[in-house]
């Protein structure tokens, strides 16, 4: 964990109302872990005051001018920090810090990873998807969105990820949830990993508990913070296992262990 | 240059900080989480987080909301407990040159009785922060801080257990603060901080209800610091005991309001969060100043007005 003031090398938006900004940031590359997050600093008023918690989304060599050391963030333009970082130029500076939580984890020898994303939770799961093709793991993608339009762009994703649409309208893919496309993936995977909001977690914890053979599923569950590190205890989050604090020891829980 | 300041004069053993940065409790957690980060040992004190007779959960979900240059909070006193901290954290603080500082909070006088019994000869604890913004289930929920006579009590209570210096944290929700101050100093307090996060409210418009579950939280962060500062202001005019200003401090231009305004020392809280750095910026500052007013001592560069 560190705090720096990584350049920015790019900044673009790649689907309506939402940016993917790359950072020059070594050390943090290094470091990181698919599902760990950055506290990012947004302009350098007090108002908006806190930093946002965002997920590391990408690592490395995909960075603009093949910078190996970079680290890209997906965030929407809407929000009042957010909307800051989405004026910011190449050569700028952004305060961040991280890596921090604990990212998701793969097992040695795991060769088929089945990653279920909706809306935002997208974010982490490229990370995770890019880092374990690299290893030579296979990887299927299944992503949820509204429509079409708020699918991540194929042309951005390794080539050899394998990117399996749901949208709600239909305009893409599977008409209606991601967690619909689950059942066809379990037996084929190897591991499980999901991340997105709430009501995902309620509806996989539902479809899979049918499904057998049994496999843990790796989920991040980010509640709001105000450090990052541990010091606010902001984000507690009840389980199973009992409190958990997911700035550290989060983000990533197993789905059996959140209340839902 | 010397930027140390005495927090407890009256006592024996004082409580003498290097220099007047110190972290409000509640936002530098048990100190070790920000250790890698911060160049700890260079604060002039660490204020845990507050704790309890017993392990707190804390308050359900969601805890924060952001509000204009602030943010509320009800995170509920979630803590490990006073047993945990004596045995797991106090041995690490043993190790630091930075004194460390145990806010304690209780729901009755007697959970404070015991709460500064337990502290009393622990290596690694300097001193005693006393919240008494807390309700007092003795008397009705009622808040100790709100009564001149029960925040007195609770002083007294914590006193008569501890040879640690006693810091009492008041609370600002209340209508003549210099009443309690008074009270408490006069009731054993060393030192005084002024103050506590102010009461305040957020509706979520979707819900029509208030985002934070309990309805009230404590706002912080520079949207009060004009607020504390008055606040601090006062109480400096009302006692002998030294001020810890805290509420809103974010830069060394903010401290140096509060040490001109009658307070000895300041508490960083919630700047913390939005920059790990803030407090090791504003001891650098408050050296800058010094050098820019050619004074060796804080208190012949800030000792003019108190008016």
């Amino acid at each position: 964990m560190r705090q720096l003031r990584a350049d920015v090398l790019s900044n673009q938006e790649v689907m309506p109302g939402i940016n993917l900004m790359w950072l020059r940031a070594p050390d943090i590359a290094q470091e990181a872990q698919p599902g760990q997050f950055l506290m990012v600093r947004c302009g350098d008023g007090f108002d908006p005051l806190l930093r946002r918690a965002l997920s590391i989304h990408r690592l490395g060599t995909s960075a603009p001018g093949g910078a190996a050391q970079g680290c890209a963030l997906l965030y929407g333009l809407q929000g009042a920090g957010t909307s800051l970082l989405g004026r910011m130029r190449p050569g700028d500076a952004l305060d961040v810090l991280g890596p921090l939580g604990r990212g998701y984890t793969v097992h040695r020898a795991s060769r088929n990873l089945l990653l279920i994303a909706e809306g935002w939770g997208i974010s982490p799961l490229v990370a995770l998807a890019e880092s374990q093709v690299a290893r030579g793991r296979s990887v299927t993608l299944l992503a949820g969105a509204p429509e079409a339009g708020h699918v991540y762009p194929q042309d951005l994703l390794a080539a050899e990820i394998e990117l399996v649409a749901a949208t709600v309208d239909g305009s893409l893919g599977h008409q209606g949830a991601v967690v619909d496309l689950v059942g066809d993936y379990w037996s084929w995977a190897d591991e499980v990993y999901a991340c997105g909001p709430w009501s995902m977690y309620q509806e996989l914890a539902r479809a899979t508990s049918g499904q057998w053979p049994r496999k843990p599923v790796q989920v991040l569950a980010e509640m709001s913070m105000a450090c990052g590190v541990g010091a606010c205890f902001a984000c507690t989050i009840e389980t199973r296992r009992g409190p958990r604090l997911s700035c550290r020891e989060g983000p990533r829980l197993l789905l059996s262990d959140l209340l839902l | 240059m010397d930027l140390s300041v005495e927090l407890a004069p009256k006592r024996k053993t004082g409580l003498r900080l290097e220099n007047p940065v110190m972290t409000a409790s509640g936002t530098f957690g048990y100190g070790t989480e920000y250790a890698s980060l911060v160049d700890i040992q260079r604060l002039g004190a660490i204020v845990s987080k507050g704790v309890t007779l017993r392990p707190r959960k804390g308050n359900p979900q969601p805890r924060i909301v952001e509000t204009p240059a602030g943010m509320l909070n009800s995170i509920g006193l979630q803590n490990i407990g006073i047993r945990a901290v004596v045995r797991e954290k106090a041995p690490l603080w043993a190790e630091w040159s930075v004194p460390v500082i145990v806010n304690i909070a209780g729901d009755t006088y007697d959970e404070f009785r015991r709460l500064a019994a337990a502290l009393e000869g622990v290596p690694g604890v300097a001193g005693v922060e006393v919240n008494i913004s807390c309700p007092n289930v003795d008397q009705g929920g009622m808040v100790f801080g709100c009564d001149p006579g029960m925040a007195a009590q609770v002083t007294r209570c914590v006193r008569q257990e501890t040879s640690l210096p006693v810091i009492v944290k008041l609370t600002p929700n209340v209508g003549d603060i210099r009443a309690v101050a008074q009270a408490v100093e006069e009731a054993g307090a060393d030192a005084l901080t002024v103050a506590n996060t102010f009461l305040g409210m957020a509706y979520d418009l979707r819900r029509r209800r208030p985002v934070i579950p309990r309805g009230a939280a404590g706002l912080s962060g520079p949207a009060i610091k004009p607020l504390a500062l008055y606040l601090a202001h006062q109480v400096a005019q009302a006692v002998t005991a030294p001020v810890i200003g805290c509420g809103g401090i974010a830069s060394a231009r903010d401290a140096l309001e509060f040490l001109m305004a009658g307070a000895t020392a300041v508490q960083v809280g919630t700047a913390t969060f939005v920059d790990p750095q803030a407090s090791i910026r504003i001891i650098e500052g408050l050296e800058r100043y010094l050098e820019q007013q050619g004074c060796d001592t804080l208190r012949e560069a800030v000792g003019v007005g108190n008016s």
